[in-house]
C-alpha cells in the first residue's frame, strides 16, 4: 500500500466542481427522426447557450454510426427508444454508451413512456415525452449537468508543490489515527488501493465534506456512502469486499441518513 | 441509624416509583447522566425529608422531584408522565396510611404515637415500604407493558385531576387525623374509599385506552377498504381505457388496410404517422413484471397527471418480489396518495420521483416537492385540518414497514420531501 504525507490545500477552496475541470460538455442525440433531431439538436444548442456553457454536439439516425470515442466523451444523451424498422433500441445504444462512459447521464426522448427494468439497468436519468419537450427538456437539462457536476467533485491536495485532485467517487473511506486521518481511495482502471495521509482531526474533515455523501459509522471511520454494499449495525462492507466497524450506538441515526441518501441517488 | 433507615425507604420508594413507570413509559437512552440523576434525587429527597426546617411539608415536594427525574429518564408526552408519577405516588401513600390506620385502630394509638415509639415505627414504616415495592413489583410482572401512547392529550389532561385532588386529599386527611387516635377507624374509611374510586379511575383510563386503541384500528381498516376499492376502481377504468384503445386500433388498423389496398402508401405512411405522432398517453406506463405493482403504479401515475405533477418512475425486474399484496398496495397507496397529494399543492415544481429497487432486499423510495413539512419524533405531522381522522396513511405505512421488519427514514429539506424503506427478504 502507498502511504504519503500530504498537507490540505487551503481549507475554504477544498473542492473543486467537474465543469471546472472539463470546461465543455459532449452532448450525444440520437433519433431515427431526421427532422425531429434537427430541432432537437437547436433545442440543446440553445439551452447550453443560454446556460453559457459549451457543448459539442453530436447527431445520430442510427446506431452504426456512432464511434467508440464519441460513446467514450459523452457527458449526456438524449436518445430515442424506438427506431423504426431496425433491429435495436433506444436501450441498446444506452447499454453501448454504459459500457464505454459509465458516468454519462442518459435521457429518454419518446412518444411512448414505459418505466420499466431496462430503463433501471442502464440508469436512466430521465424519460421525456416528445410532446412535452418545449416544456420540461430546460429543467432536465439542468438537473443532468448537476447530477454531472456532483458526480464529478473532487477533492484538492498539494503534495510537495504538486496540486492533485482526487475525485470524491474514487474516495472509499477515511481513517482516524491519531491526530492524522487517513484517505483511502480506490485507484483508477485498478483494484489497487492506495492511501494518503494528513494532519487534521477526523470531525473537521467530516464537517468540511458534509452534503458530499460521507458517513461517519465509526468514531475512526468516515465511510464514502457510494461504495457501502452493506450496512448493519456492526459493520459496513465495502463494494471491494472489506468490511469496516461501525458503531452500535449511533446505528439508527446513521442507517436513517444513509437510506435517505440512497433514496436520493436513485431518483437522481 | 434513623438516616439509614430513612434512607432505606427512600431508596425503596424510588424503585416502585420506577417499576411503575416501567409499565406506562418508554425508557430514553440511559447512561451515565441518568445515573448520577437518579443518585441526586435519592439525595435531594433525603436531605429535604429530614430537613428540620422544612417550609411545605416533604410528602408535597417528592413527586415534583419524581417527575423532574421521570422527564429525564423517559419519553413521551408530559401529561402521561405526570399521570405516572401522581399515581404511583398515589399507591405509595395509599398503602402507607392503611397499614399505619389498621394499626393504629388495632393497637388503639394514633399515628403520632406510632412515630413517636422509633422501633414501632421503624417497623411499621418498613413494612409500609416493602408492601408498596411487593405491589409495584407485582404490578410490574403482571399486567403487560404498552407504551404507545393510545390516549388523546385532553383525555390525560382530565384523567389527571381524580389522582391529583386524591393525592392531596390523603396528605391533609393523614395530617389531620395523625393526634387523633379515635378517630382513626373514619380516616381508615376515607382512605378506602378514596382508594376504590382510584381504582375506578385507573379502570376507566385503561378501558378508554382500549376504547381510543380500536377507534384507532377501525379508522386503519377503513382507510384500508377505501384504498382496495379505489384500486378496483382504478383498474376498472384502465381496463376500460384500454378497451377504448383496442376498438380504436382496430378501427385504425381498417383504414390503414383499406389504404393498402387502394395501393395508397403514402396517404397509408402519413396516417401511420399521425396515429404515432397522436398516441402519446398510453394506459399502461409501468412494466416491473409484478402485476399489482403495475396496476397500483399505472393508477398513480394517471392520478398524477391529471393532477399536474410530474411523475418519474424508476424500477428494476420485481418478478421475484414477493411480499404480500395487500401490504404492497396499501403501502403503494398511501405514500403515493400523499406524495401527488402534496406535490401537487405546491406552487412550485410539481414533481413526484418513485423507486422500487429489488435486490437481496427491496428498497423503497419517495421524493417530491411539497410545502414545509413538520417532522417530529422520525414521523411527519398531518397537515389535514381534521387531525384525529387523518394521518392514519402514514401509521399504516409505519405498522405494515415495523411488521415487516423494515428499516426506514423520512426527511423533510428545501421544500423537498424524502422518505425510503429497505424491506428485508422481500
Amino acid at each position: 500500500m502507498n502511504t504519503n504525507k500530504f498537507e490540505v490545500f487551503g481549507e475554504v477552496d477544498t473542492f473543486q466542481k467537474a465543469k471546472v475541470l472539463t470546461g465543455m460538455y459532449t452532448v450525444l442525440l440520437c433519433d431515427d427522426d431526421a427532422a425531429f433531431l434537427k430541432e432537437l439538436q437547436t433545442h440543446v444548442a440553445n439551452i447550453f447557450s443560454k446556460r453559457n456553457d459549451r457543448a459539442k454536439i453530436h447527431t445520430f439516425t442510427e446506431m452504426e454510426g456512432i464511434g467508440e470515442s464519441t460513446l467514450a466523451q459523452c457527458d449526456i444523451a438524449i436518445l430515442d427508444i424506438d427506431f423504426t424498422g431496425k433491429r435495436y433500441n433506444g436501450i441498446d445504444i444506452a447499454r453501448r454508451l454504459r459500457a464505454a462512459r459509465n458516468d454519462a447521464v442518459i435521457i429518454f426522448l419518446t412518444n411512448y413512456i414505459e418505466y420499466a427494468p431496462e430503463g433501471y439497468e442502464v440508469r436512466a436519468f430521465r424519460y421525456l415525452l416528445k410532446s412535452e419537450m418545449g416544456q420540461k427538456i430546460d429543467r432536465y437539462l439542468d438537473q443532468a449537468i448537476e447530477h454531472l457536476a456532483a458526480e464529478g467533485e473532487s477533492i484538492r491536495f498539494q503534495i510537495s508543490g504538486e496540486i492533485i485532485d482526487i475525485p470524491i467517487k474514487d474516495i472509499l473511506y477515511m481513517e482516524s489515527q491519531l491526530h492524522k486521518v487517513k484517505v483511502f481511495v480506490q485507484l483508477p482502471n485498478s483494484k489497487k488501493i492506495g492511501a494518503y495521509t494528513f494532519n487534521s482531526p477526523i470531525g473537521k474533515v467530516e464537517e468540511d465534506l458534509s452534503g458530499k455523501g460521507f458517513l461517519r459509522i465509526h468514531k475512526s471511520y468516515l465511510v464514502n456512502m457510494a461504495h457501502i454494499q452493506k450496512y448493519t449495525c456492526h459493520q459496513a462492507e465495502l463494494d471491494n469486499g472489506m468490511i469496516l466497524k461501525a458503531s452500535a450506538a449511533k446505528y439508527a441515526e446513521q442507517k436513517a441518513q444513509y437510506l435517505l441518501w440512497k433514496g436520493e441517488l436513485i431518483n437522481g | 441509624m434513623a438516616e439509614v433507615i430513612s434512607f432505606c425507604w427512600i431508596a425503596m420508594e424510588l424503585v416502585s416509583e420506577f417499576l411503575f413507570c416501567e409499565c406506562f413509559l418508554q425508557r430514553r437512552k440511559w447512561n451515565y447522566i441518568t445515573y448520577i440523576a437518579i443518585s441526586l434525587t435519592l439525595i435531594f429527597v433525603f436531605l429535604y425529608s429530614n430537613s428540620s426546617n422544612k417550609i411545605v411539608p416533604s410528602a408535597y415536594i417528592t413527586p415534583l422531584f419524581y417527575f423532574v427525574l421521570f422527564f429525564f429518564c423517559y419519553k413521551g408526552l408530559w401529561q402521561r408522565r405526570i399521570l405516572s408519577v401522581i399515581m404511583c405516588s398515589l399507591l405509595l401513600i395509599i398503602v402507607d396510611a392503611l397499614i399505619m390506620y389498621v394499626w393504629s385502630a388495632i393497637f388503639h394509638i394514633s399515628i403520632e404515637e406510632i412515630r413517636e415509639r422509633k422501633y414501632t415505627y421503624f417497623s411499621v414504616g418498613t413494612i409500609c415500604k416493602s408492601t408498596s415495592l411487593l405491589l409495584a413489583w407485582l404490578f410490574y410482572r403482571s399486567i403487560s407493558r404498552s407504551h404507545k401512547e393510545q390516549l388523546r392529550i385532553r383525555w390525560l389532561f382530565l384523567t389527571l385531576l381524580f389522582p391529583a385532588i386524591s393525592y392531596f386529599t390523603l396528605i391533609i386527611i393523614y395530617r389531620e387525623y395523625r393526634f387523633e387516635g379515635d378517630l382513626t377507624t373514619r380516616a381508615l374509611g376515607i382512605t378506602l374509599i378514596i382508594a376504590i374510586a382510584n381504582i375506578a379511575t385507573m379502570y376507566t383510563i385503561n378501558q378508554l385506552e382500549k376504547s381510543e386503541k380500536n377507534s384507532q384500528r377501525v379508522a386503519l381498516l377503513n382507510q384500508q377498504m377505501d384504498i382496495q376499492t379505489e384500486s378496483i376502481l382504478g383498474l376498472e377504468k384502465s381496463y376500460r381505457s384500454q378497451r377504448a384503445v383496442s376498438h380504436e386500433f382496430t378501427h385504425h388498423l381498417n383504414t390503414i388496410s383499406a389504404l393498402l389496398e387502394k395501393q395508397q402508401y403514402v396517404a397509408a405512411e402519413q396516417y401511420v404517422h399521425k396515429l404515432q405522432e397522436q398516441q402519446t398517453t398510453r394506459v399502461f406506463v409501468v412494466n416491473s413484471h409484478h402485476p399489482v405493482v403495475d396496476a397500483v403504479l399505472n393508477q398513480k401515475y394517471q392520478t398524477a397527471k391529471e393532477q399536474g405533477v410530474d411523475m418519474q418512475i424508476t424500477v428494476s425486474d420485481l418478478s421475484e418480489l414477493s411480499l404480500p399484496t395487500e401490504m404492497l398496495v396499501v403501502i403503494l397507496s398511501n405514500l403515493l396518495d400523499n406524495a401527488i397529494e402534496a406535490s401537487s399543492q405546491y406552487a412550485g415544481e410539481k414533481v413526484v420521483q418513485f423507486s422500487m429497487i429489488l435486490t437481496d432486499k427491496l428498497t423503497l423510495s419517495i421524493r417530491n416537492s411539497t410545502k414545509p413539512v413538520q417532522i417530529v419524533n422520525g414521523t411527519p405531522i398531518t397537515t389535514k385540518l381534521d387531525k384525529d381522522n387523518h394521518g392514519y396513511g402514514l401509521q399504516n405505512v409505519e405498522r405494515l414497514l415495523d411488521g415487516l421488519a423494515a428499516e426506514h427514514a423520512w426527511s423533510y429539506q428545501d421544500n423537498w420531501f424524502s422518505f425510503v424503506a429497505e424491506i428485508p427478504a422481500a
